[in-house]
């Protein structure tokens, strides 16, 4: 063989045996969080979005694309009940009022299964109540007389638009006086997640002219490939110029100085940049003493284990005094690491002249369903100083009994620590309807072990909507529960609205009916009156009944 | 850049190599240039990128031309993958249009050993199932081996080592499209 030929074979193979190590780019990973399967991944939707014009009762509901775990949303979080089967999980929520400044906003992330998290973001939004243009309130009296009240408040909409423009609360005193008027203004929310937000406040003394005071928000959102900022100033005036503070909206104090602006900056990295990873959410407050002093600031720092927001990996929060030199020093910190967007640890911080140490760190374990099984504290030096933990039922996954123990940092020993409880779940069939009945039986300690006899009970009766429908409290005296007080309440069948609240005196353990509340809702489902009842079921006060013209 | 635009460079870099090898050496361009055209399977084949496994064996169809050597590289890797409660596979096939210098290790340039190093253009889709679309991806990669053969006749027979390499993006996803493959090549002298 020439020199010139075993050159290039050598060549040859020396190019072979550089390149010859496999390419590892994480296949598996870079599919299971990528856009382009998205389709696949678990996703959840809510049955209202910042488009929905809410009823004062209405069930939020949440649905998977895989199955939630029944009994884990159903039994184990009262709130939520399963919803025409166990993709959806649903809860009754009722507004207090129809004002255009009355919203609910929702972003709740429930376990499937199988112990995951969703992938994507879910989120209702802001909404907001029906569209009202007015409402009237009377009093009406014990004996049944009602007298129309002076009090008004009238929304306007714009005329070319449609939209919401203003709203004006006027209130007289009890001598048909004014006392307070309300200016409320309304603009269009720039954040795709919300219809409007109150733009002015101004609220007038009983002259109806001479402001008390002022409060301006803007709302500004900037948005690129790259990142998106939203930003939500609020600001007091004495008059619409000058900032000053005002009881009726005062921002409080931070770091000694009277609040008079306040800034919320919410950034959103889609890509990474020199100080921010990608994915992450940063939550920028900071109080203003003047137009341009910050005093105070806090830094809230979410970080997603993928661009569909839905699974957290870290958290942190630090507050900062900010000096009027601007030197910022430290006041709080904590943070939360997390898998598969379960938390897993928890630490705090003591911050101490400007600078943190680890004081408490707490780790939590979790079965494969992703359910709570025990949570350990640990002091600053790591040692264990406390366990709880929860047994579960095999088959339900739901708590059967919770034991916090606390641990002794020098010997190690463990001793019963105040809060252990047992939980049984029975469906019950009264009157030919179930319920669903969860009792929890309270123990104490003794002699550093879980006493053998309790201390207390509680029995909850929930309605297929997981309402509370009933609650009994006992305590446990002469070797047998007695029972202490019981609440019952009513709710409509069609809607879930509560109707009526049934209050008990209870004496020597036996309940008598006493007082009963009723609660009417107008056809949009807003309340429009509390009625107290005695036992003898007469009106025991007068009450207010009001009124909505809608929109 | 329009598919036949690309071949068109790869081919033309090959030529370059080509002439930038022949004309540094004079001896080679003296001597009787022949074409040949030929098939080559492989026997065994490894994806370049670690997660994926082979789907089918590779084949090459590939013509030479003195020391050059224009060919197209077919292969086809996959994965099993199970995510978000599915399973399902997904498919990685590419095509490797490439041009390469095929000097020969021994005396004679008709039989005997010979080497390739030359460059390819890889066409490639990644087809990840059911209803989601199939992406694409173009990349300029590396194509080298090694190879003998044995000349029966008009005929010859023999194995050829390739190592193809290249990195495809699809969307958000990287993958790494070339891979390791014992040939079993045939080729025939007009």
């Amino acid at each position: 063989m020439k020199k010139r030929s075993l050159k290039i074979l050598s060549l040859a193979f020396a190019l072979l045996a550089a390149v010859s190590c496999k390419k590892d780019n994480n296949f598996k990973n870079g599919m299971a969080y990528s856009d382009l399967l998205s389709e696949y991944a678990k996703q959840i939707t809510y049955n209202i979005d910042q488009d929905t014009k809410l009823a004062g009762v209405f069930t939020l509901r949440l649905t998977g694309n895989q199955a939630f775990n029944a009994y884990y949303w159903g039994w184990e979080v009262p709130d939520f009940f399963m919803e025409s089967s166990n993709q959806s999980i649903s809860t009754v929520i009722t507004l207090s009022d129809p004002l255009p400044t009355t919203s609910v906003s929702y972003s709740y992330f429930p376990v499937y299964s199988d112990g995951t998290v969703p992938y994507n973001t879910a989120t209702t939004g802001t909404v907001f109540p029906k569209e009202i243009t007015a409402r009237s309130t009377s009093t009406v009296s014990t004996a049944g007389v009602e007298s129309a009240d002076d009090d008004t408040y009238v929304v306007t909409y714009s005329s070319t638009t449609g939209l919401i423009a203003d709203a004006t609360d006027t209130r007289y005193d009890s001598n048909g006086d004014l006392s307070t008027l309300r200016v409320y203004t309304f603009e269009v929310d720039p954040r795709d997640s919300s219809r409007y937000y109150t733009s002015h406040y101004q609220l007038f003394g009983s002259d109806g002219t001479t402001l008390t005071g002022a409060t301006a928000q803007t709302v500004t959102l900037t948005e690129t490939d790259d990142l998106k900022t939203e930003v939500v100033t609020l600001a007091n005036y004495d008059t619409d110029s000058a900032l000053a503070d005002y009881t009726d909206q005062s921002f409080g104090t931070a770091n000694s100085s009277t609040i008079l602006k306040t800034v919320e900056t919410t950034e959103t990295y889609y890509t990474a940049t020199s100080s921010v990873a990608k994915n992450t959410v940063l939550v920028t407050t900071e109080k203003y003493s003047s137009a341009s002093q910050v005093a105070w600031k806090q830094i809230e720092k979410t970080i997603y284990a993928d661009a569909y927001f839905g699974k957290i990996s870290s958290y942190s929060i630090v507050q900062y005094n900010v000096s009027t030199s601007d030197t910022e020093t430290l006041t709080s910190q904590n943070s939360s690491t997390y898998s598969g967007g379960l938390v897993l640890q928890t630490n705090n911080y003591t911050v101490s002249g400007g600078s943190a140490s680890l004081s408490t760190t707490y780790t939590y374990a979790y079965d494969d369903y992703g359910r709570l099984l025990t949570m350990t504290t640990a002091n600053s030096s790591s040692k264990t100083t406390k366990i709880s933990t929860y047994t579960r039922d095999a088959t339900t996954g739901n708590v059967t009994s919770y034991r916090p123990v606390t641990v002794s940092t020098s010997t190690g020993t463990e001793s019963c620590a105040s809060g252990n409880y047992d939980m049984t779940y029975e469906t019950v069939t009264v009157s030919s309807v179930e319920y669903k009945k969860i009792t929890q039986i309270v123990y104490g300690c003794s002699s550093g072990s879980v006493s053998s006899t309790a201390t207390s009970k509680s029995i909850n009766f929930y309605n297929a909507r997981m309402q509370l429908v009933s609650n009994l409290e006992y305590t446990y005296t002469n070797g047998g529960y007695v029972l202490s007080s019981q609440v019952d309440y009513t709710y409509a069948s069609a809607t879930g609205a509560m109707t009526k609240q049934q209050d008990y005196t209870v004496s020597s353990g036996v309940a008598t009916a006493s007082t009963y509340t009723v609660y009417a809702y107008d056809s949009n489902n807003f309340l429009i009156s509390t009625i107290v009842y005695t036992a003898a079921d007469a009106v025991s006060a007068s009450y207010t009944l009001t009124s909505y013209t809608y929109n | 850049m329009h598919l036949k635009a690309l071949k068109t460079t790869t081919y033309t870099i090959s030529f370059l190599l080509l002439w930038l090898f022949t004309s540094t050496n004079s001896a080679l361009a003296q001597e009787k240039s022949s074409f040949n055209i030929g098939l080559a399977v492989a026997i065994s084949n490894t994806p370049e990128e670690s997660q994926l496994e082979k789907a089918n064996q590779a084949t090459d169809f590939f013509m030479d031309w003195g020391e050059a050597r224009f060919g197209i590289n077919s292969n086809t890797a996959k994965k099993n993958l199970s995510l978000y409660d599915n399973t399902w596979n997904t498919f990685l096939s590419t095509q490797t249009y490439y041009g390469a210098w095929r000097p020969a290790l021994g005396d004679s340039k008709d039989e005997g050993a010979y080497a390739l190093i030359g460059l390819g253009y890889f066409i490639s889709d990644l087809d990840l199932g059911n209803s989601t679309a199939t992406e694409s991806s173009q990349a300029f990669g590396l194509v080298s081996g090694v190879g003998t053969n044995a000349k029966l006749g008009e005929i010859s027979f023999g194995l050829q080592a390739n190592y193809l390499t290249a990195e495809g993006k699809f969307h958000d996803i990287t993958v790494a499209l070339g891979g390791i493959q014992l040939m079993f090549t045939m080729h025939l002298e007009i």
